[in-house]
């Protein structure tokens, strides 16, 4: 359990990462609009930690 | 028989399993005026340093079949002098601790990281490895 529980921490660090990464593109004046992306992976590590809750409830 | 390899100044190869990591950091560092080369694995990273020598690598710690710890040891190989900056995350620390303290890991920098700190590392890290001398 807890290389799993890493693994799944490690993969939300990574997706807070991004999550980051766009905004800090946005504030840096990107040609490109970031918010639609940013909202899908903040949905994405919604749904990772649901999943993640629901087999240690299980 | 020694090679003198000169290094172009401003050609980086980043080195991620995550698509979008890739995306980011070549958009946001293109727009710094570097040349940015990708590669999705530690496998495909190599085939490139085969070809091209970079001036630096950005190397994720974390990724499937090859690790970034499995990665840097085969660049060392061919060719020693390259600057690696690790990208990990908190998670990888003692990895990375461990290899700091086998001589292995130079630079790294924690994900999420800042844009601005990443900028001024690899500033540093370039402006400290202006060329590379590299014995065959």
């Amino acid at each position: 359990m807890n290389n799993e529980l890493l693994n799944f921490l490690s993969i939300l660090l990574d997706r807070i990462t991004v999550i980051k990464l766009y905004l800090q593109m946005d504030l840096e004046n990107s040609k490109v609009d970031h918010k639609i992306v940013t909202l899908l992976e903040v949905e994405k590590v919604e749904k990772e930690i649901k999943e993640m809750v629901d087999k240690i409830m299980r | 028989m020694k090679r003198l390899v000169f290094i172009l100044s401003d050609y980086i190869l980043i080195v991620d399993d995550n698509e979008n990591i890739l995306y980011l950091l070549h958009e946001f560092l293109i727009k710094d005026g570097y040349i940015i080369e990708l590669a999705g694995s530690g496998v495909e990273a190599l085939k490139i340093i085969n070809n091209r020598i970079p001036c630096l690598v950005l190397l994720d710690i974390k990724m499937p079949e090859m690790s970034g710890l499995e990665t840097l040891a085969k660049i060392r190989i061919i060719s020693p002098c390259i600057p690696v900056v690790v990208i990990s995350a908190y998670t990888e620390l003692h990895l990375v601790q461990q290899a700091i303290k086998d001589n292995l890991i130079k630079y790294y920098i924690e994900k999420p990281f800042d844009l601005g700190k990443l900028r001024k590392l690899i500033q540093e890290v370039l402006q400290s490895h202006s060329y590379v001398q590299e014995a065959l």
